[in-house]
């Protein structure tokens, strides 16, 4: 499609971002919610050492100034201390423009040790660690794997990263037993009064393939998507504590405001990522996408990068991905929704964003409340 | 879309900090989605000096605390 030191973007954003499954699958938990559960999770493959030479040698080659390198799993603090250690000398053996790269990891926090939290902390790593929410919630589905629930090694871990400078970020996966008022007030009591954290994400759960007997009726639905976060952004106002960010509360505001989002699945760039799976194979976006066999478009240890990110196939999938549904040419929210993450689309990712009818309403609920909010004689622009 | 709200009119100290925080974020605009052939020279050009037109979003792939960009 183009020549040698061309690169095809596909989405809005000036480079493509990785997401690096260090160990492929492999996980010392076994959360019941897990999209790789159909995957044998105890098998895994750390990174060879000539990969992963050649993916930052070749990334840093490809793209220009400031980067970020997603370091995923299965659970990524298994590939080891000196697997961590040797992407940061690769990075400074490659790095010769001396630009900022940030490595950010996402942990189930179960593994931190003072040794790692110090390793992270010394390398400037961002942390992001997955917490669901009070402990009932939480060990509900993420278990580990002889069954126990996970909750006071996840806060151990978060103890361990707080006491080296790192406070982490905290991802909640909601399910739809989570998304009852009174279980939702709870998990933001617990979040925000009792762990303190500042940082929160939501990742709402939906079973797309359906395959998951232990999840049967956990999928969340627009109504339950709406119920939850109704109930964060009022919690939320009610604390009134301008350093607490909820990251979806934030595009709410941001889309009402007329403000672009920073999230993939709210902007329309789930094509301006790929997934590097432990033995080479590459996907088109991000990592939830990596149990597609048939969206893979090339193995890093056959092929140079520059020629899988240029291949025809991802080009096409992304087109596919980018092109929304008529019907949300139509719709006041386009430009702050994009037809939302690609994995939760009707006939998966090209169909209509399966949680559209909750955009909508909490996009017209935040916008009235915020009217609600504001003092009609004034009018200082932002 | 844009109500006349602002960050000075809003009684909500909460809903303040989000309005600073967002400020600098580039407004809301129909994008293209074309598939583009760049060179690197080119994708340097278009590095953060604050945001640009083809802007990350890649710091909230994990929702960081410390985007690198302007806030």
């Amino acid at each position: 499609m183009n020549g040698k030191e061309t690169i095809v973007l596909t989405a809005p954003m000036r480079i493509i971002v990785p997401v690096i499954k260090v160990v492929g699958d492999l996980c010392n938990m076994r959360c019941s919610y897990c999209f790789y559960h159909l995957r044998d999770q105890t098998v895994g493959k750390v990174m060879s050492s000539p990969l992963l030479e050649k993916f930052v040698r070749e990334y840093l080659e490809i793209f220009p100034g400031e980067i970020c390198l997603n370091w995923h799993g299965g659970e990524p603090l298994l590939a080891g201390i000196r697997f961590f250690e040797e992407i940061v000398e690769f990075e400074k053996k490659y790095n010769c423009e001396k630009r900022l790269i940030r490595n950010t990891v996402q942990t189930n926090g179960t593994l931190i040790t003072e040794k790692w939290a110090s390793f992270f902390r010394r390398y400037e790593f961002g942390v992001g660690v997955s917490v669901d929410g009070a402990e009932r919630t939480h060990s509900r589905f993420r278990k580990m794997v002889g069954g126990k629930g996970s909750f006071l090694r996840t806060l151990h871990g978060i103890e361990l990263l707080r006491s080296t400078g790192i406070e982490p970020a905290i991802i909640q996966t909601v399910t739809r037993s989570s998304t009852g008022v009174a279980t939702a007030r709870e998990n933001f009591a617990f979040f925000f009064e009792e762990l303190g954290i500042k940082q929160l994400g939501i990742n709402f759960f939906h079973d797309v393939t359906r395959t998951n007997d232990d999840v049967v009726g956990e999928s969340v639905a627009s109504d339950d998507i709406v119920r939850l976060l109704k109930t964060y952004f009022e919690g939320w106002l009610a604390r009134n504590d301008s350093h607490i960010r909820i990251r979806e509360i934030d595009h709410l505001i941001g889309g009402v405001m007329g403000k672009r989002a920073t999230t993939c699945n709210w902007s329309g760039s789930c094509t301006g990522f790929f997934c590097l799976d432990a033995d080479g194979t590459v996907y088109p976006s991000c990592d939830r996408m990596s149990d597609r066999n048939d969206l893979v478009i090339g193995n890093l240890s056959k092929s140079p990068l520059r020629e899988i990110l240029n291949s025809r196939k991802r080009v096409d999938y992304a087109q596919k991905v980018n092109t929304v549904p008529s019907a949300c040419h139509e719709c006041k929210w386009l430009l702050a929704c994009y037809n939302g993450c690609a994995l939760h689309r009707e006939e998966s990712p090209v169909g209509r964003y399966l949680f559209c009818d909750a955009r909508k309403a909490l996009f017209e609920y935040v916008e009235r409340r915020l009217t609600e909010l504001t003092v009609p004689s004034q009018s200082i622009v932002t | 879309m844009e109500a006349q709200i602002t960050i000075a009119s809003v009684k909500s100290g909460a809903i303040r900090g989000t309005l600073q925080r967002i400020a600098g974020r580039p407004p809301i605009q129909p994008i293209s989605f074309s598939p583009r052939e760049v060179t690197r020279e080119e994708m340097a050009k278009d590095c953060k000096s604050g945001y640009s037109e083809n802007w990350d979003n890649y710091d909230d792939y994990n929702n960081f605390p410390d985007a690198p960009y302007p806030e």
